[in-house]
């Protein structure tokens, strides 16, 4: 009797612990797992993804060019009133660029538009043939962006406009080059978000620069007036 | 004897509970995975030699192997390389010069792959490349390798699930080799092991 | 469907993205067609059009200034900004013909260009062979191979100053006369780019010679076989890794000519142009002394047939200057050097060449000068900096991809 009194507790117990859960449907939406996608970000709650940009710069550039994968960080912070701050880092080590701005978004149904004006420094240093070369720049990125969500997956066209604000290049204390306020050029991303494992998301982009100071490439010293179209394949992770 | 009995009652019983208390997801998790998948078959250069290119062969059979992180979800994220000939040129290279060329490419590209619907992936990749060029002619055999930084992948695949392990398929991949603006698509029999 | 328009809008970047920049072509339509039927300006005349003239027309483009000057291949126009003209000239009755086409050094801009200055507005006197303070040239220019629209006058001012005429300074064009990616007609590092480089103003050439695996001596300024300086062909990899048939059989830059010899560059140079400087930019300390006799022998050759030219090797690295002070009686071999002035003087180089980012450094120009030696800085593109060298510094040339801003602020002293 005590036997078959246990094996009924036990079989109570086993099957309140594994739980008759209602069927689990998943219940992910993408929303609020992007940072591409134009929406309402979480108030004061950061974001944070971190990759890499493969980029194909054109042959007049390949000379002297450092050819590297760029590595990137990018940060978002949700404010009220459909505001938030973006940032980003994007580094080769002898070329780096830092941009912040602000943003508005506007998220109906499936559908968001976000605009933004980020500034930008840029900072490069690289001994050259003995030289001490360096090049500060800074610049100015006004953006918008539009996108179509599913429920997993969300899509964002990105243009900007690049100005140049000032761009200087120096070797050791000489100054070989200074510019001031042009109009670089554009860029044309677009990002695809969805998810990767368990919730978190991956991101994968096409980019364009259609510019002609294209910042990773400062050593070449270049004196071109000419655009250049410059490719990079975005991937990143949000942590 | 009867407690052992006991003990396995009530292990069936817990496991049943366990088993039999999910209902199945209304959607379909495909859980974390490794797959390690070899390639092979066909592989065509697309000759845009400026120079010396009139009697190209540019069909032969090339290999590939891949490592893939496949989470639970639809992308995937992988290691490939291989080994493929890009072209070979024999004969008259030139009005005056007998010879042959070879010119083969080992990638090693780091994958994306998106399952798009249940058996076909799309997939893109980047990374580097060893390109081998080999010249017997016009003075001395030379052998000389030059290191791409800038190449990239497009890729369709069809994968078949046999069993819990083994999968098989076919897949097309058009590859770009950026320092010796090579091109080259290939299509390939697949077999994988999952683990 | 969402997932095609994904890959649609993807390849369309990419394809975007991954356009190869294309050459750019020099007009055409129409240039030196009337000139055949011309005389070809007397040598006694040329000098009396050289000079400074005002530009009275469309200055925002060209500047209010040109300098325009005679060279062994035509004539150039060349403004402060990097606009050139590129021209041949040619007589009948009494007007002088000009036809050519103008660029943009800096960018992409081209067309053509045709001129004429009449017999009564200084024609006459310069194909007399007097002194023509008068000259208008008149004129028109277009866009591309559109036919010339836009009016263009200049009217001269005054000849070069004395200053200018009995300067000796050298505007040596890199690579022989410009890179590729200055979108010039010819190759860099190429026979058709020796015999084309006058045309832009220079006055002496800056060549990168290798050594092939069979050691011969060529011109080619990348290590590698690549895209940027090659048609795409057969080869890849590293030059230097090739024989010299294997080359000159499966290798042609980029508008189809093939790989000099560093004894076809010369030889050329010395026969068949007014170059005054050749500066070998060695590559490898290898090629030392194989390019050594190769220097020599054009040397003897120059002075054969009376040419004024020097030849030098440069000595751009320590592993340069250490094969060139292995070699047998070193001390006599004309040599460039671009590190210390101490090592200027134990290679006994007669040329000191240091990078332009080092500053004007007159006390060490002057110093070399004192000591019978010449000096040139490298590789100067910038039209501020070049006026701010040609007009504060001393050196005797600067090597350069825009030889036509060089010879502007070099022409236009006072």
């Amino acid at each position: 009797m005590k036997f078959r009194l246990t094996l009924f507790y036990l079989l109570i117990i086993s099957t309140l612990v594994s739980a008759q859960k209602p069927a689990t449907k998943d219940t992910f939406d993408i929303t609020s797992h992007t940072m591409q996608f134009p929406h309402h970000y979480k108030k004061w709650s950061f974001q944070v993804s971190a990759g890499l940009s493969m980029v194909k710069p054109p042959e007049d550039l390949l000379e002297s060019a450092i050819q590297a994968p760029l590595a990137n960080v990018h940060v978002t912070f949700g404010l009220p009133w459909k505001l938030s701050l973006e940032s980003d880092l994007t580094t080769i080590i002898v070329s780096n660029q830092l941009r912040a701005g602000p943003r508005i978004s506007f998220l109906v149904r499936n559908m968001g538009i976000k605009g933004g004006w980020d500034i930008a420094y840029v900072y490069g240093q690289l001994k050259q043939s003995g030289f001490n070369n360096s090049t500060q720049a800074w610049m100015h990125y006004p953006n918008i962006s539009i996108g179509y969500k599913l429920k997993k997956m969300a899509f964002t066209l990105k243009g900007e406009l690049a100005i140049v604000g000032k761009v200087s290049t120096k070797s050791g204390e000489i100054e070989v080059s200074r510019s001031k306020t042009f109009l670089n050029g554009g860029t044309l991303s677009f990002y695809v978000e969805q998810r990767i494992h368990h919730n978190k998301v991956f991101i994968i982009g096409l980019k364009d620069n259609y510019v002609k100071f294209y910042w990773p490439t400062w050593m070449l010293f270049s004196t071109f007036n000419r655009f250049y179209h410059i490719p990079e394949l975005y991937i990143s992770w949000i942590l | 004897m009867g407690q052992f009995r006991a003990a396995i009652t009530m292990g069936l019983v817990f496991l049943s509970a366990m088993v039999f208390s999910q209902k199945n997801d209304s959607v379909k998790i495909h859980l974390n995975h490794y797959t390690l998948t070899i390639g092979t078959g066909w592989t065509h250069y697309i000759n845009n030699l400026e120079m010396g290119g009139q009697n190209l062969q540019k069909d032969f059979a090339g290999v590939s192997l891949k490592l893939f992180w496949e989470p639970e979800h639809r992308l995937s994220l992988g290691l490939e390389s291989g080994y493929y000939k890009l072209f070979r040129a024999k004969g008259q290279l030139t009005d005056n010069t007998p010879g042959q060329v070879d010119r083969s490419v080992i990638p090693l590209l780091f994958l994306i792959r998106m399952r798009i619907i249940e058996n076909i992936h799309v997939g893109i990749g980047t990374g580097i490349a060893l390109i081998t060029n080999k010249i017997a002619g016009g003075g001395q055999k030379v052998i000389t390798e030059t290191r791409s930084l800038s190449n990239f992948e497009l890729s369709g695949a069809y994968i078949y699930q046999l069993n819990r392990h083994l999968l098989c398929g076919g897949e097309v991949k058009l590859f770009h080799f950026g320092n010796t603006e090579d091109t080259m698509y290939s299509i390939q029999a697949t077999c994988a092991v999952r683990f | 469907m969402k997932v095609r328009i994904f890959f649609i809008i993807s390849l369309l970047l990419l394809i975007i993205g991954c356009n190869k920049e294309s050459l750019i072509p020099v007009p055409t339509s129409g240039i030196n067609s009337f000139l055949k039927e011309t005389h070809p300006i007397p040598a006694s005349s040329k000098p009396l059009m050289e000079g400074i003239y005002l530009v009275t027309t469309n200055t925002t483009i060209f500047g209010d200034t040109m300098v325009v000057k005679w060279n062994h291949s035509g004539i150039l126009f060349t403004c402060k900004n990097g606009k050139h003209f590129i021209m041949d000239a040619g007589y009948l009755d009494s007007v002088i013909f000009i036809q050519g086409y103008w660029r943009d050094g800096y960018s992409d801009a081209t067309g053509l260009c045709n001129m004429y200055i009449s017999g009564s507005e200084g024609g006459n006197d310069v194909l007399e062979g007097k002194p023509a303070p008068h000259i208008i040239l008149r004129g028109a220019y277009g866009t591309d191979n559109e036919a010339p629209n836009q009016s263009i006058t200049l009217q001269y001012v005054r000849p070069f100053s004395n200053k200018v005429k009995e300067s000796n300074f050298y505007i040596l064009g890199h690579r022989a006369g410009g890179r590729n990616s200055d979108r010039l007609p010819v190759s860099e590092n190429s026979i058709a780019m020796v015999k084309y480089t006058e045309r832009l103003g220079t006055t002496g050439i800056e060549v990168d010679p290798r050594i092939s695996s069979d050691r011969v001596a060529f011109i080619y300024h990348d290590p590698d076989i690549n895209t940027r300086l090659t048609q795409k062909g057969l080869l890849a990899g590293d030059v230097s890794a090739y024989t010299w048939i294997q080359l000159s059989s499966f290798v042609r830059l980029i508008h189809g000519e093939r790989i000099p010899s560093l004894e076809e560059v010369l030889t050329f140079a010395i026969d068949s142009t007014e170059l005054r400087f050749v500066y070998m930019d060695m590559k490898s300390a290898d090629a030392v002394p194989v390019v050594i006799p190769i220097q020599q022998r054009a040397i003897q050759h120059a002075k054969d047939k009376g040419r004024d030219i020097i030849i030098m090797m440069g000595i751009p690295d320590t592993d340069v200057l250490n094969a060139l002070m292995a070699y047998p009686d070193y001390q006599n071999v004309p040599s460039l050097c671009e590190l210390s002035v101490d090592d200027v003087r134990n290679a006994n180089s007669k040329v000191w060449a240091p990078r332009w980012t080092l500053g004007v450094q007159n006390d060490l120009v002057q110093q070399m000068h004192n000591e019978g030696r010449l000096a040139v800085c490298w590789t100067i593109d910038s039209p501020n900096w070049i006026r701010n060298y040609i007009d504060q510094g001393l050196f005797d040339g600067l090597v350069t991809n825009f030889p036509y801003v060089v010879a502007y602020h070099h022409y236009i002293q006072e």
